[in-house]
């Protein structure tokens, strides 16, 4: 090697011959660079080896390509992180929350429907009233109930159930129907003693099964349970206290229901089992003055909207025309009073769908019950049908 | 250092590189096409940083060119290099075909690289000095980064089977 790269001390021009090719060199080290060159063939000789390879970099898009390649993977997670951190990330994100809520809210809401049918097939093996067990964890319930005892042997048992449905609040009645849900069974052996015992509504009491493969009719009372009657249920399991005098009764049932099939000649009489094709009807027998209304869950418009019923009158729902069995259950309601106040606790389809004409508001004006809170009862009906 | 002593230089330097590499006789006539090209359609340019690369890039096209006539017409019948015609420097169809391809082995090569050559060789890309890829590494001292380009260097080259270009 002749020229400066014979001195060991001076060796940086061969050092800055990689950066030739790459074209990474500052102007200082490529004047550096190309004058070591000129001075020292071996240098010079291997710069002109790298021309080949400047010239290969030099073609366009090349070094683009290459960065590319060599860049680092990024894994999976790390493309995420750095996604999030873009305008975009942030609005999926929180689309994402957004929808989340919707979806929780919407669950939380259909719920409620759901808790009420299983309630009432818990109560579908029972054919019995259902009476307020006493709950040890559960005192001011209890209280209320038993102070309320001598009260309820007096008065009729719907004005029981409607000075109780004013002290429960509404937002808790799915817990309370939860709670008695829980503790059927040993309600049930309770209150097959105290049948035994005292029975009270037991001859007018029936709980069918609603899936019309059972005995056809039912008691709406009995099987959404009032607020009066889970009032005191929603204690939990706990060991009944010592025995009273004077049993504890129930509220009456506000009203019973038959499902009726029509025959070949037209008429229509009770039936247990349905094929797809039959047409229904329910008969209504209400025990107390109040107005019913029939829906189908899922569906907004009422078949039969907010008909005033006397106690001890029996209606056929629909009037005219009939059901058809529906995977989807009927929703008969009961409410012993039009809720009137805009925005008013206990609306349902049934009696959203339909505004009170005068003659109901009449209705409504001589009810005794007028005052009362409107706190429809809800019973839904699944009437399967088989193939034809 | 002043153009004419520049240009002297080269001459020597390209007279030496072509001899070593190729045939003494093409050796002279490829320092003299680079010297009249330089004279005459690059006579502006004076700096010794552009006359350099400039005469690099144009001795090994006529080298190049001189190596292909040679092949195509076979050692025994070659002829005088003034008799060779003049090519455009515009690259033909099968010339950026196989700088494609030439293209396509260097990436290969470079992936087949460890890690730290890989990003040594990506920082160059980018077009960072030395000073900053010692900055980037954390390397204590700028010769650890030459001795690592150098070794990254002979790795790709090995990697491209002893040259930057096939068949040649």
């Amino acid at each position: 090697m002749n020229g400066p790269n014979q001195d060991p001390r001076n060796e940086r021009p061969q050092h800055l011959l990689g950066g030739h090719a790459m074209g990474n060199l500052p102007e200082q080290e490529r004047e550096e660079l190309f004058a070591a060159a000129l001075q020292d063939q071996q240098l010079f000789d291997a710069l002109m080896d790298e021309e080949a390879l400047r010239e290969m970099l030099e073609q366009p898009g090349a070094k683009r390509e290459l960065i590319d390649a060599l860049r680092p993977k990024e894994s999976l997670l790390g493309r995420f992180r750095k996604w999030m951190g873009t305008p975009m990330g942030w609005g999926a994100a929180g689309a994402v929350a957004t929808t989340a809520l919707v979806v929780g809210f919407f669950a939380t809401r259909l719920t409620q429907p759901v808790a009420q049918m299983q309630m009432a097939k818990q109560n579908e093996s029972a054919p019995v009233a259902i009476t307020p067990p006493p709950a040890a964890a559960a005192p001011e319930a209890r209280k209320a109930v038993r102070a309320r005892q001598p009260e309820v042997e007096s008065k009729r048992p719907a004005t029981v159930e409607r000075d109780k449905r004013e002290e429960a609040p509404a937002e808790k009645e799915m817990a309370r129907n939860q709670a008695i849900q829980q503790q059927a069974p040993r309600q049930i052996q309770a209150i097959r003693e105290q049948q035994q015992a005292a029975p009270v509504f037991d001859q007018q009491v029936q709980v069918q099964r609603q899936d019309s493969q059972q005995p056809v009719g039912g008691v709406i009372g009995g099987i959404i349970a009032p607020p009066a009657v889970t009032a005191a249920a929603e204690a939990p399991a706990a060991p009944p206290p010592a025995p009273k005098a004077a049993p504890m009764r129930i509220a009456a049932p506000p009203v019973q229901y038959t499902l009726l099939k029509r025959d070949e000649q037209g008429n229509y009489a009770p039936a247990t089992t349905f094929r797809d094709s039959d047409a229904v009807r329910i008969r209504v027998t209400a025990s107390q003055d109040g107005f019913v209304a029939l829906t189908r869950r899922g569906e907004a418009k009422a078949i039969v909207s907010l008909t005033p019923v006397r106690e001890g009158q029996t209606l056929l729902l629909p009037a005219s025309g009939f059901l058809l069995p529906s995977s989807q259950p009927y929703r008969l309601e009961f409410a012993r009073q039009i809720p009137m106040a805009p925005g008013a606790t206990g609306v349902i389809g049934g009696f959203r769908a339909g505004s009170p004409a005068r003659e109901m508001k009449d209705e409504l004006a001589k009810s005794k019950d007028a005052a009362a809170p409107a706190q429809p009862t809800i019973i839904e009906i699944l009437i399967k049908g088989t193939e034809n | 250092m002043d153009r004419e002593r520049v240009l002297a230089l080269l001459r020597e330097r390209i007279v030496a590189f072509a001899a070593s590499r190729y045939r003494r006789d093409l050796a002279e006539d490829v320092a003299q096409e680079v010297l009249g090209l330089l004279h005459e359609k690059y006579s502006h340019v004076t700096e010794m940083t552009e006359l350099v690369p400039l005469a690099l890039q144009i001795a090994r096209f006529k080298i190049m060119s001189g190596v292909r006539t040679g092949q195509r017409r076979g050692e025994a019948t070659a002829i005088p290099v003034d008799d060779l015609p003049l090519a455009t420097l515009d690259p033909d169809p099968a010339e950026l075909a196989e700088k494609k391809e030439q293209l396509a082995r260097l990436k290969e090569a470079m992936l087949s690289l460890g890690e730290r050559c890989r990003d040594l060789m990506r920082y160059k890309l980018e077009g960072k000095s030395f000073a900053e890829i010692q900055r980037l590494f954390g390397a204590p001292s700028i010769n650890t980064i030459y001795t690592w380009d150098l070794r990254c260097r002979k790795q790709l080259m090995e990697a491209m089977g002893g040259k930057w270009e096939a068949g040649k």
